[in-house]
C-alpha cells in the first residue's frame, strides 16, 4: 500500500501506542497492537440517528425517516447471494455484532483465529450494500421488536424523556430506532440514497486492535479496498445552533410499570467547542467535576442516600459531541421532584463556597484510574479509540490532559454550568401513581 | 497462567495467578455456607451494611474515599448461589502499582480495606445499628420489587422457581421478603458471626504480585479471623424434572416474554458430560450462528432476540425471548420444533462445527479477562475441580454430533413462564 500519511501515536505511562494510515481510497485505518488472546476490529461510519437530514454537494435538503441509519446497519449483514454475514463469520468462529448510536455506526467483530477471513468479510459486507423491497420488508419485523423491547424498558423511556424536555429541535430526542411507524415510511432507494451519503471511505474508519501487525492488517484492506472512490461533499445542520441555552420543558412525566418512580434530571450545555481538542479538554474537566460533586464519596450521594431519598443506584456523567453536550444524574426515588430540589439547593451551596482541593485531587485520582483501566481489553480498546476519532480527539493524550487540568478551571466550569433554566427532570412513575409537585 | 495455591489459615485459602497481562488486578473473597431460604436474605442484607461503613472509616463516604484514594478500586459486594451453596463474594478491582505516580502500595492498602470491611463492619454491643439495618431491608425489598422493571429478567427469575418449586431450601424472592421482614440488627448480627465462624473462605487473586507477597498480606490483615471448623461446600447435584407447568402472568407492557426451561441432566457434577451441554446450547440459541437466531429471528422474523443459556452447576438451560403476544403460541412451537430438529439429527455439519468454534473463541478470550479468569477457576476450584481452561477446550474440541443428538434426546422443557403484554405500543410521531 503507498501511504499518504502514517502517524504512531504513544503514552510513555500507560505504555500503548498506536498507528493511523490513510488507505489511498481515503479511509483511515488505525492499528493498535495489543498482546492479547482475542483480536477486535471495527468498521464504522459518522453517521448516527441524528443524521436524518443532509446535503450532498450543496443539493437541496433531503429528509429521512427516523430510525434509517439503525435500519441500515442491520440490512447490511444481507448479502446479494442471500447469505448472511453472521453465518460466514460463524464459520471462521469469530463474534460478529454492530450498532447504532446517535452519532456513529458500527460493524464488528472479535476473533481468537482466522482474523485474516474475518477482517475481509468485514471489508466486504459493509462495503457492498444490497437492499431489497423483499429484505426490507423482513426486517420491519424484527426491528419493530426491537422498538417494543425499548419501548417497555423504563430505564430507556425516562433517559428518552429527559433528552425530550432539554431539546426543542435537536434530533437526538428522537429513539435512534425509530418508531414504528417511521420504520415503515423506510425503502431501499432511501437506504441507498443514505449509505452513498455517509459510508463514504472519507467519513468512515477502521480500527483493529489485538496481537497483529501494521503490515498484516494493511495488506488485508488493500485486498479488499478499491484503490480509488468518489467523494461528495455531505453536509448535515448543526442543530446545537438552533437550541436555545434553556431547556425546551421543564419536565417529562410518564407512566410505566415500575416498583418504584424512576427519574434523570439533564443539564444542557449549548457551550460546545468547535475543535476536538478543546472539547477533549471540557470533557476531561467536567468528568472530574461530576466525580466531586456526584459520586459515592460525596456530600449529595451520602445525604441523599442517608436520607432514603434515593435508592443506592445513582448515575452520573456527561456527554459532549459536536452537536450536543449535557449532564445527566439519574436514579430511583419515591420523590423525584424534593430529590431536584436538594441536588439544586446544593449546586446552588457549591458555587457560593467553592469546591475543595482535596476533593478535586481525588477526582483527578479516580478519573485517571479509570482511564487506564480502560486498556485491559481489545474491545474497549478500539471502541474508546472510535469515540475519540469520532470527536477528531486523540486518545493516549488523554491521561495527559487530565493531569493538565487544573482547580481553577474545574471551578470556573461550575460557575457556567448547571444553570437553573438548563435544567429538566424526567420521571417514570408507576402506573395508577398521580404525580405531585 | 497456572493458578497457585496456599493456605493462609485453616479457615482461608489462596489461589493466585501472577501475570503482569494486565493493568488491574483482582481480587476475589468468597464465603460459603450452606443455602436456605433464611441465610440467602441476611446474605443480601449484610451486603448493605458491609458497604455502610466500618470502624475505621465509619460511614458510606469515608469508606468510598478510602477506595477512591487508592486508585479507584472498585469494591463490588453481592450474594449468590452455586448449586446448593450460598456465597458472599468481595471482588476488588485494583490498578497495577506500575501505573501510578505516588508511592502508593495499592494492593497493601486494598487488602487492608477488605480486612477492615469484613472484620470491623459498624456495630456495638452484639448488634447493627437498628436504623440502618432498616434501610437496607427497605433498600433490599426496594431491589427484589424492582425486578418487574426488567420483565425479560421477571420471566426468567418466574420460570427458574417454577423449576425448584418443589425445593423447600429454594430462596424464591417471596420467602426471602418474608425473612427480611422479620430481621433486625441484632439477628443480623447473629448472622454475621456465623458467617465468619462457619462459612469456608476462597481467596482468589490475579495480578502483577506474587502469591508470596499476596499470602503474607493476607496473613497479616486477617490474623484475627475466627479459627475453626467450617462448613463444607454441598456438591453439585444435577436438577431432576418435576410435572410440566406452564404459567402466565399479565402486565401492562407491549412485548411479551417468553422465558423456557429445559433440564439436560448434566452439569459439571456429571463431569465430562457437561461440555456436550456447552455443545448443545450453543447450536440451540447460545450466539448468531445458533437454530433460534437463524430461524425463531432471521427466518420467521418473529423477534428482536431469541437465546439461549445453559448453567454448568445446575444443568438447566434456559430459553428467553421477546415477541408479539399475538405469536406466542407460533414462538413457542418454533422454538420446540428447533429443539426437536437437534433430537432427530437434523443440523448441519456446517452448524455444529461452528457453534464448536463459537465456544472455542470464547474459551480462548477467558485469558483476556482477569474477571473471567477468576470465575473460571475460582467456581471449578470452589468444588475441588482440577480442570483448567485448555482440558475445557479440548474436551468441547471432543464432543460429537452424536453426543450432541443422545443429549438431546434425554432433555426435558418441563417449564414455561410468559409475561402477558397488555399495553399496545405507543406511537410517537416524528414531527410532534
Amino acid at each position: 500500500m503507498n501511504n499518504r500519511q502514517a502517524e504512531i501515536f504513544f503514552s510513555d505511562i500507560l505504555n500503548e501506542s498506536y498507528e493511523r494510515h490513510t488507505h489511498p481510497c481515503g479511509l483511515d485505518i488505525y492499528v493498535f497492537p495489543k498482546k492479547m488472546t482475542a483480536t477486535y476490529a471495527i468498521l464504522a461510519t459518522r453517521y448516527g440517528s441524528i443524521h436524518n437530514a443532509f446535503q450532498i454537494d450543496g443539493g437541496e435538503l433531503i429528509t429521512v425517516p427516523d430510525g434509517i441509519a439503525h435500519f441500515l446497519e442491520h440490512k447490511l449483514f444481507f448479502n446479494e447471494d442471500g447469505s448472511d454475514s453472521f453465518e460466514r463469520f460463524s464459520e471462521y468462529g469469530a463474534d460478529a455484532n454492530a450498532y447504532t448510536s446517535f452519532n456513529k455506526t458500527a460493524y464488528l467483530f472479535s476473533c481468537t483465529d482466522r482474523f485474516a477471513e474475518s477482517l475481509g468479510e468485514l471489508i466486504d459486507f459493509v462495503t457492498h450494500p444490497y437492499f431489497t423491497k423483499e429484505s426490507v420488508e423482513s426486517e420491519m419485523g424484527i426491528i419493530s421488536e426491537e422498538i417494543r423491547m425499548y419501548d417497555d424498558t423504563p430505564s430507556d423511556r425516562c433517559f428518552y424523556g429527559m433528552l425530550e424536555a432539554m431539546y426543542e429541535h435537536h434530533s437526538i430526542r428522537r429513539n435512534i430506532c425509530g418508531s414504528v411507524s417511521s420504520i415503515r415510511r423506510i425503502t431501499p432507494e432511501l437506504l441507498y440514497s443514505c449509505y452513498e451519503a455517509f459510508y463514504q471511505f472519507s467519513n468512515m474508519a477502521l480500527i483493529v486492535c489485538g496481537d497483529v501487525t501494521v503490515e498484516e492488517v494493511l495488506a488485508i484492506a488493500d485486498r479488499h479496498l478499491p484503490r480509488t472512490a468518489p467523494q461528495r461533499k455531505v453536509t448535515s445542520p448543526n442543530e446545537n445552533l438552533c437550541e436555545s441555552p434553556s431547556v425546551f420543558r421543564r419536565e417529562t412525566v410518564q407512566y410505566m410499570q415500575v416498583a418504584k418512580p424512576l427519574f434523570q434530571i439533564g443539564f444542557k450545555d449549548v457551550a460546545i467547542p468547535e475543535k476536538g481538542e478543546d472539547r477533549q479538554r471540557k470533557d476531561a474537566a467536567m468528568a472530574i467535576l461530576d466525580e466531586i460533586l456526584f459520586s459515592r464519596a460525596g456530600e449529595l450521594y451520602s445525604s441523599l442516600f442517608e436520607r432514603e431519598l434515593i435508592s443506592p443506584s445513582f448515575s452520573y456523567g456527561y456527554t459532549i459531541s459536536q452537536t450536543s453536550a449535557y449532564n445527566a444524574i439519574g436514579g430511583e426515588a419515591d420523590d423525584p421532584y424534593r430529590v431536584l430540589s436538594e441536588v439544586r439547593d446544593y449546586l446552588d451551596r457549591v458555587k457560593k463556597n467553592g469546591l475543595s482541593q482535596s476533593d478535586f485531587e481525588r477526582a483527578k485520582r479516580v478519573m485517571y484510574a479509570e482511564f487506564v483501566k480502560s486498556f485491559d481489553s481489545t474491545d474497549n480498546i478500539a471502541n474508546n479509540l472510535l469515540s475519540f476519532i469520532c470527536e477528531d480527539s486523540e486518545l493516549l493524550s488523554y491521561a495527559d490532559i487530565l493531569d493538565g487540568i487544573t482547580f481553577e478551571e474545574v471551578e470556573a466550569l461550575l460557575a457556567t454550568s448547571f444553570e437553573e433554566p438548563a435544567t429538566a427532570l424526567s420521571i417514570v412513575f408507576p402506573r395508577n401513581q398521580t404525580s405531585s409537585q | 497462567m497456572t493458578p497457585q495455591t496456599r493456605h493462609i489459615s485453616d479457615a482461608i485459602t489462596l489461589t493466585a495467578i501472577q501475570t503482569d497481562r494486565f493493568k488491574t488486578g483482582v481480587l476475589t473473597i468468597t464465603f460459603s455456607m450452606p443455602q436456605n431460604p433464611v441465610r440467602a436474605a441476611h446474605h443480601i442484607l449484610l451486603t448493605g451494611i458491609m458497604r455502610r461503613g466500618t470502624q475505621r472509616y465509619p460511614s458510606l463516604a469515608a469508606i468510598n474515599r478510602r477506595l477512591d484514594e487508592l486508585y479507584a478500586t472498585e469494591v463490588e459486594i453481592r450474594s449468590s448461589k452455586l448449586g446448593k451453596n450460598l456465597l458472599l463474594t468481595i471482588t476488588a478491582e485494583i490498578l497495577d502499582d506500575r501505573y501510578v505516580r505516588s508511592q502508593t502500595d495499592i494492593l497493601a492498602g486494598v487488602i487492608d480495606a477488605l480486612s477492615e470491611i469484613v472484620l470491623h463492619p459498624l456495630y456495638a454491643h452484639d448488634s447493627f445499628n437498628e436504623e440502618t439495618v432498616t434501610q437496607e431491608i427497605r433498600c433490599a425489598i426496594d431491589a427484589l420489587d424492582a425486578e418487574i422493571n426488567n420483565t425479560r429478567a421477571y420471566a426468567v427469575t418466574r420460570c427458574t422457581e417454577a423449576m425448584y418449586r418443589e425445593n423447600p431450601e429454594f430462596p424464591t424472592v417471596k420467602k426471602i421478603k418474608d425473612v427480611l421482614s422479620l430481621t433486625d440488627g441484632k439477628t443480623l448480627y447473629r448472622h454475621y458471626c456465623e458467617l465468619l465462624s462457619l462459612a469456608s473462605v476462597n481467596v482468589f487473586y490475579i495480578g502483577g504480585a506474587p502469591i508470596d507477597r499476596v499470602a503474607s498480606l493476607l496473613d497479616t490483615a486477617f490474623a484475627e479471623y475466627p479459627q475453626g471448623a467450617r462448613a463444607g461446600v454441598i456438591a453439585l447435584s444435577p436438577a431432576t424434572p418435576c410435572a410440566s407447568i406452564a404459567l402466565k402472568e399479565q402486565m401492562p407492557v407491549s412485548q411479551g416474554k417468553l422465558a423456557m426451561g429445559f433440564r439436560t441432566g448434566i452439569s459439571i457434577a456429571t463431569a465430562p458430560d457437561y461440555h456436550k451441554g456447552l455443545v448443545l446450547n450453543e447450536l440451540f440459541g447460545g450466539s448468531p450462528a445458533s437454530k433460534l437466531f437463524l430461524n425463531v429471528r432471521e427466518k420467521m422474523s418473529l423477534c428482536y432476540y431469541c437465546s439461549s443459556s445453559y448453567s454448568i452447576y445446575t444443568g438447566d438451560m434456559m430459553v428467553s425471548s421477546g415477541i408479539e403476544v399475538k405469536n406466542h403460541d407460533r414462538v413457542r412451537q418454533a422454538i420446540l420444533s428447533q429443539f426437536a430438529d437437534i433430537q432427530q439429527g437434523r443440523f448441519t455439519d456446517t452448524e455444529f462445527e461452528a457453534a464448536k468454534r463459537s465456544l472455542e473463541n470464547c474459551y480462548r478470550q477467558i485469558y483476556d479477562n482477569p474477571l473471567d479468569l477468576s470465575s473460571f477457576f475460582g467456581s471449578r476450584r470452589f468444588f475441588g475441580f482440577a480442570e483448567d481452561v485448555e482440558d475445557c477446550r479440548e474436551a468441547i474440541a471432543a464432543v460429537t454430533r452424536e453426543d450432541v443428538i443422545s443429549l438431546a434426546q434425554g432433555v426435558v422443557c418441563d417449564t414455561e413462564f410468559f409475561v402477558e403484554g397488555t399495553t399496545e405500543s405507543e406511537e410517537v410521531e416524528a414531527d410532534e
